[in-house]
């Protein structure tokens, strides 16, 4: 069961709601359409969902008082560093944070999750790790034009580039050594032959609830939607279903985003996502992410 | 209420929410509705801008 501490009880006093209520802390830091869209789907299952500003948040880390009053916390931070941070320490403080720390650090680094992916065995494409300027050159004319770099650190396609010959390579490095040092970090990713889409399938606890299509918008070889790609249905095959189960497995997603292509020889998984968004995929599916997303925080407080 | 930038009125949604950004029509300006301790009302604050550590 959800915790029933002050915060709820005085709630179910003002309002008059069962016993049963549940709830649950939702801990963000802007409210996109996904959290909108969380907090009705738990008010249609008599679920209260707690809103927690990240921002407005501190917690003592050396107390043994819990922090918020719910039991179960809805990650949906939007910035990484306070989204892993806070996890840390909720977790330490006894919360259950979907999604876990363990999940949240390896997503929210493209090499950490790429070592995860390729540890357990999921298709991945081919991905070289440089830590400075010549060796970073040196990579990616080893692995042929064109590569994609991208930062270990960054969402939404930000600052990912595609080195077409080693004069684009050699203007994009040579800006990077000047800036913050996590960007001299070379995560370098051969360029996927694959059609003008990519692949984002949605994992909920362990089913494969939707997928669609993300075409790049325009002359943007980027296929994210945060750059205008635009998202279609797409059919959750026995081969996508199987590899979007594997992938959050490996990151111990419960529920995430995985990006996938498809490559010549099948689908390649590249990346999984732990604060995920589908504002464009409920309306292209029709799926009810968000209230799956209740019906699991539902589930888990029950186990 | 008002716009803090340039006064302009700022219209809330029916079904706003707390930490919803709203933008003021007249400057473009973006606030975050801060629940006031009350709870019916909303105050505004400066939204924040997409960090380089944004995202997914």
């Amino acid at each position: 069961m959800l915790s029933s501490l002050s915060g709820q009880q005085s709630w179910r006093k003002k309002t008059g709601a069962s016993e049963q209520t549940q709830s649950f802390s939702l801990l963000y830091d802007t409210i996109r359409w996904e959290e909108k869209a969380i907090v009705g789907a738990a008010e249609k299952r008599d679920v209260r969902a707690n809103l927690v500003d990240s921002k407005d948040l501190s917690i003592d880390v050396v107390s043994e008082k819990r922090p918020l009053d719910d039991a179960v916390v809805l990650q949906r931070c939007v910035s990484y560093f306070r989204n892993i941070h806070s996890t840390a320490a909720l977790e330490a403080a006894g919360h259950t944070v979907i999604n876990s720390f363990a999940c949240a650090w390896v997503c929210g680094n493209k090499l950490f999750g790429t070592l995860e992916l390729v540890k357990h065995k999921v298709p991945t494409p081919r991905t070289v790790l440089s830590m400075a300027e010549d060796s970073a050159l040196r990579s990616a004319e080893e692995m042929g034009y064109p590569v994609v770099v991208k930062p270990v650190v960054g969402s939404w396609g930000r600052l990912s580039a595609l080195l077409k010959d080693g004069d684009a390579a050699r203007a994009v490095i040579e800006d990077r050594e000047h800036m913050f040092p996590l960007y001299q970090i070379y995560y370098l990713q051969e360029f996927v032959k694959r059609p003008p889409r990519d692949i984002r399938s949605f994992v909920i606890g362990e089913k494969t609830v939707a997928a669609i299509y993300r075409y790049s918008g325009g002359s943007e070889w980027r296929t994210n939607t945060a750059r205008g790609g635009r998202a279609e249905a797409c059919k959750i095959t026995p081969e996508l279903d199987e590899l979007s189960l594997r992938a959050a497995k490996a990151v111990g997603g419960e529920v995430v985003g995985v990006d996938l292509m498809e490559g010549e020889d099948g689908l390649l998984v590249h990346e999984v996502n732990n604060t995920t968004e589908f504002k464009n995929t409920v309306p292209a599916t029709g799926v009810d992410i968000p209230g799956m997303i209740i019906d699991y925080l539902i589930s888990v407080q029950k186990k | 209420m008002n716009c803090l930038e340039c006064d302009a009125q700022v219209a809330i949604p029916s079904d706003a929410i707390q930490g919803e950004i709203i933008s003021c029509k007249e400057c473009g300006t973006s606030f975050e509705l801060v629940r006031v301790q009350s709870g019916a009302l909303f105050s505004l604050r400066p939204a924040e801008l997409e960090e380089e550590d944004w995202g997914e």
